[in-house]
Parts: C-alpha cells; structure tokens; sequence
C-alpha cells in the first residue's frame, strides 16, 4: 500500500509540490494535471528521487527516505520513467538482466525473473534485439518489463502512453490493467482518455496540489455539477478552473 | 559487468587506444628492448597520453547513462547509489586491459631479447602506478560528467588530466601523475620508493575524492554526513599533495645496489657490460678485439678489461671505459664506425669527469687515434679526414704515425693528459 502524508517539495526556493496527502492500495490510480502540474516531480518523489522539504512517503508502511527503512522501501517500487533511453546497445535480454542486478533481484532467480518480465509484457520474441531497434511500443514495453523484474508493489508510470500510435497505446492498456489487477499502478498522464479507460480512481494535480482524490466516475459523472457533465475531461477542465496553462 | 564492458562505447575506440598506445611505445624505436626496467618504466610513460584519452571516454561514457530518464531509472533501484561508478568502470577496465596487454606485450619481448626479469618492490610499483594513474584518470572523466552534464566535459575531463600530468609545475603540484616514460637507459638507476609511495598515495586520494564528488552529487539527501565525508576525503587529498611535495620529485635516484656485470674474454682481452645492457655484448667483444689488432701490432700496450660506465659509479683504475649510445644501448649490435673512438679512450681520467676538461690536444689525440684505426680497419678512407687538423698527418708514412701512436697511447691509458703532445703537422687553430 501507497502511503503519502503532508508531501511538500521544492526545488531550489520554489515549491513545487505542496501539501500532498492520499492513501492508494492495489489498482490503478490515475494522476491526472496539465503540464508543469507537477504530476512527474511527484512520481520522483514517491520513487525516493526527491526528498521532501516535509511529509513523508510510506510503502507497506516502510518510509521511502528513511535511512535504514529506506532500501527495503525501494525494492518495492519502481518507476517507469517517462522517456527511454537506455543506451541502445543493450539487447532486451541485457538491459532487463542489469537491472535485475540493480533491483536487487537474487543471482539465482534472476533468469527466471527476466523470462516472467518478458512474458509479462510479450517480449519474449525480441529478447536479442537491441533497445535501438525496437519500436516506440516494444520500447515503453521494455521499460515496464524492467519496472517488473522485482514485483513490486507499486509500479509508477510517468505518461506510459505519449508518442504511441493507437494499436500500441490499446495494448499498453491492456498490460496496465492487468499489472494493475494485483498491485497499486500510479499513472500519470496528461492525455484525459488513458486515464478514464484504466484508472478507478484519480488524482487531480494543479500547480502543485491536489485539487481531487476520489473515483474516476466522481470527476467525470455528474454529482450536482452540470459543467463536470461531459465526461473526465470536462470535469477536469471544470475542476482546474479552465486554468490550462 | 561484462555485459557492460560489452555494450560500453569505449569498444568502439579499443583500436583507437591500442594504435595510441602502440604508436607511443614505438614512436621512438625500441632503444628499450632488451633492459627489463627501462621497458617497465617507457610502458607506464604511456599513461601521458592514454590517461586524457581514458578520462574523455570515461566523460563520455558517463554522459551516454546520466540521461534523464536512464539515470532516474537507475537511481531509483536498490542498487542505485552504484551507478555512478558502475557506469565508469566498464571505461577503467577496458583501458586497464589494453595498458596491462601493452606493457606484458614489451616486457616478454624484452625478456626474449635477453633481457633478465627482475621482480622487486619498484618493479611492482613502476608497473602498478600506471594502472591507478588510468583509475585516477578514469575517476577524474566521471567526475567531470557528473559534474558538468554537457559534452563539452569530454575534452575537458581529457584537457584536465593532461594538463596534471604533463605540467604539474606550472600548476604548483607534485609531479606524480607522470608514472613513467625515462628515456634513457636505467643502468646504475633505479626508482625513489618515497617518490613512488607519495605517487601511489597521490593517485589513490584523487580516485577517492573524485568517487565520493560523484556519489555526494548524486545523493538523494545531502546530509552532514555526506558532507563530511566530502570533506574528509579533500583532507585526504590535500595531506597527500603536501606529503608528495616534501619527497624528491625525481623518480629516479641513483642505485645503491652492486652492478651485476656479464663479462666476456678471448684474446686477454675481457670485456664487460652490465647485466642489465648486455645485450651487445658478444658483439662489441668481437669488435674490440679485432679493431684493436692494429694498434697491437704496432706494440701499443692495449688495456686488458673493458667495462661499461655506469652513471654515478666511479671506474676501477686501469679499466678502459665503454660508454654506449643511450640510442643503442640495448641493441644487438652496435655501429662498428664508432668503435675505434672507443678504443681511443683506454682510460676514464679524474679531468674526464671533473669540472676541468682535459687539454684540447687529448681531444685531438684521441680523434687521430680513432681515425688511424678506422682507417687501418678498412671503415674508411684517409681522404675522409682531410678536413680534420690530422689529416695531413694521417697521410703521413707508417713509422711516424706509429710511434707517436705509441707513445700518446701510453699517456691516454696514464692519464698523463699533460704530457700529450700532437705531431708537428698538427696544428690546432
């Protein structure tokens, strides 16, 4: 279970996260904020990239900063960064046995866990192809496979789906959702529709704080607003004020 | 980590540090094939130019992983905290791997050519500092990206290391980055420990410090006690600068070790160079002992031991010097042109060392002796002097030339430099 009380975060003076609190178990999660929301600085932080000015960020009650708690936290979650650029190199096979190591995965289930991560994300076939060769799709699905190799439990997305072509967002979904089944999957996205397809529940962050937490069908249904009426993105537009920028 | 070293960008530039490092132990032929030491020490000279170029790839290298998104991703695991220096070593391997290929390449060849291994405490040293130096090196390329995330790191990481290396002076620090590369023979040599100790330490405390910038960069918390480790580390760094500026900055020192001579004799004639040098030996015996028949069959008193003069060792008393050309010290044979002047000196005199040289007539003796003999040894022709101030005198008949031969000889081989008179047709200017 994801654990966040009173998050603050700065960056030099500026703060960038502002008193962020909510609890997430085993689903998906939806992180919803335009641009410069904040909703990638907030996925470092509760990755352990970013400590907080205050507040804290627990894992199955573990704190993600806390010095000796802290590397037991990090085994159990992990980030699936935005971009992928993982030096191109690397066959599939290679880059997912490295990270194994730097997961901490056990020398002996190691292989093992390769093969269930290739499984998972049906990579199987391309395990010898190089990182640089593999498609905009096969790439995020490479970078999710790695994120599985320790079976954490909580997987954080940063926009899984930008710069795919649909046939490859549709299957990304697909593998979210089934990864979402038995753990807690963060997902943070700006695109409206991956959100109110996967996530159960939302988070809306706007200049740094959260503007909502509750059920996807909350933000989108009517529940008294008639501007939140059209649908997530309507109720989003309406819950940020129409403030896009 | 050999999928690492494998997929690292440094494979591609492998042919590139081996060229670099073949051109640099060959650019100068291989006066150092056959002395055990000097090839050890030329080996390590090599860093000079490896460490810049391994300390480009290590900027390099680093900058292909400190991505944004890689490097989170990295950082965000377990293991994390060894990213920094995991993403450098497969660069500090690879470049260790050539250097180490390079120098056991020139040392079996050097062993091959007759050159005697010595394992001692320097010999271990003058071959291991050359590898920390490439860690140091490699530690100063990683820094350098980690610190400045632009490409531009590449060269200056390189530009920095040179510059410690090759001008520690005008940067006011202890000359130790240079682990190598004499260029001249070792005999009667031999490498300051304390000098070799204060590089070691020297090295070791810029690799330290470099890794512990690195992971004080990288830390997700800054804390006091990252900071004092920092700092602790810079204290380090710094007492061992101080420490290596209060030890001799030469490298070598001369040995207080007996010289091991190998002797060869025929004729009643022995001739000696040191172990070390001998290569030529057999060689230059049989030169001296046929180029001196002339000088024999005019009844000259010839010198019954030659032996090689070796730097900072004062010559036995009636033992004729051979002094080799540091070009071709270590060569198999010699150049026979040059061996009449060396049968010209039958004797290293206390004014041949001294802050007073000899009188110019020894110098014009000794070069009319050695062209007398060239002359009668068939290496050339009368008329090749006839610039010389002896050349009227070369053309002169036999009994005249033979006498005075004898008796200057006689002087030379006494050290009687001030009784050596030149024959009446020479006249110096």
């Amino acid at each position: 279970m994801l654990e966040v009380r009173s998050l603050s975060v700065e960056r030099g003076r500026e703060e960038i996260l502002h008193d962020i609190s909510f609890v997430a178990g085993a689903g998906a999660l939806g992180l919803l904020g335009v641009n410069g929301a904040g909703k990638s600085t907030l996925l470092r932080s509760l990755a352990g990239l970013l400590p907080p000015r205050s507040g804290s960020v627990l894992i199955d009650g573990a704190d993600v900063y806390e010095g000796r708690r802290r590397a037991a936290a990090s085994r159990q979650v992990a980030l699936v960064p935005q971009d992928f650029d993982f030096p191109g190199t690397f066959t599939v096979r290679e880059f997912l046995c490295h990270m194994a190591w730097m997961r901490a995965v056990p020398r002996r289930s190691s292989a093992a866990r390769v093969d269930a991560a290739l499984e998972a994300v049906d990579l199987q076939r391309q395990a010898g192809r190089r990182l640089n060769t593999l498609s905009g799709g096969m790439a995020r699905r490479a970078a999710i496979a790695q994120a599985l190799l320790a079976d954490p439990a909580v997987l954080l997305l940063d926009e899984s789906t930008t710069g795919l072509d649909p046939v490859q967002r549709a299957e990304i979904r697909l593998l979210l959702r089934s990864l979402a089944a038995s753990r807690c999957v963060v997902l943070a996205s700006h695109i409206v529709e991956d959100i109110e397809q996967l996530a159960t529940r939302v988070a809306v962050l706007h200049h740094g704080r959260l503007l909502f937490d509750g059920a996807t069908a909350d933000v989108a249904g009517p529940s008294g607003d008639p501007a939140r009426a059209g649908g997530l993105e309507a109720g989003f537009i309406s819950l940020i004020g129409g403030d896009t920028a | 980590m050999r999928t690492l070293i494998r997929r690292s960008s440094t494979v591609g530039f492998v042919p590139v540090l081996v060229v670099v490092q073949a051109f640099c132990l060959l650019q100068r032929g291989t006066p150092w094939l056959g002395e055990w030491d000097w090839t050890a020490d030329w080996a390590g000279g090599v860093t000079v130019v490896t460490g810049p170029l391994l300390a480009g790839c290590t900027a390099f290298e680093v900058l292909r992983w400190r991505t944004a998104a890689t490097w989170s991703l990295l950082r965000q695991t377990p293991r994390g905290g060894h990213a920094a220096w995991l993403c450098a070593l497969p660069v500090l391997v690879i470049g260790v791997v050539v250097h180490v290929v390079a120098t056991a390449s020139v040392l079996v060849a050097t062993a091959m050519a007759g050159g005697e291994p010595r394992i001692d405490t320097g010999f271990v040293l003058v071959v291991v500092l050359p590898v920390v130096a490439l860690a140091a090196a490699a530690s100063i390329g990683a820094a350098t990206a980690a610190c400045w995330r632009s490409l531009l790191a590449v060269p200056l990481a390189a530009a920095i290391v040179f510059g410690l290396t090759a001008f520690p002076d005008r940067l006011m620090l202890p000359d130790v980055l240079k682990v190598g590369g004499t260029t001249g023979s070792l005999v009667g040599l031999t490498w300051d420990s304390r000098q070799q100790a204060a590089a070691l330490a020297v090295l070791v405390m810029v690799s330290v410090f470099a890794v512990v910038v690195m992971h004080a960069r990288d830390a997700v918390r800054r804390g006091p006690a990252s900071r004092s480790i920092v700092a602790a580390s810079a204290v380090a760094l710094v007492a061992a600068v101080v420490l290596a500026q209060s030890v001799p900055s030469s490298r070598l020192r001369p040995s207080g070790a007996p010289i091991r001579y190998a002797c060869t004799a025929a004729s009643g004639t022995t001739v000696c160079l040191a172990s070390q040098t001998s290569r030529q030996l057999a060689w230059l015996a049989a030169q001296i002992i046929r180029q001196s028949e002339p000088l024999a069959a005019i009844g000259v008193r010839l010198p019954r031991r030659y032996q090689q003069v070796v730097p900072y060792r004062r010559q036995p008393d009636g033992v004729a010097p051979i002094l080799l050309e540091p070009d071709s010290i270590n060569a198999r044979r010699g150049d026979a042109r040059r061996v009449p002047d060396l049968l010209a000196m039958p004797a290293l005199c206390a004014a041949d060392t001294g802050e007073v040289p000899p009188p110019d007539e020894v110098f014009v003796a000794r070069s009319a002796i050695s062209a007398w003999l060239s002359v009668r040894n068939g290496l050339s022709e009368t008329s090749d002097y006839r610039v010389e101030v002896f050349g009227e005198w070369l053309g002169q008949t036999a009994p005249d030339q033979q006498a005075w031969i004898r008796t200057t000889y006689a002087q030379l081989t006494a050290c009687a430099y001030a009784d050596v008179r030149l024959p009446e047709s020479v006249v110096l200017p």
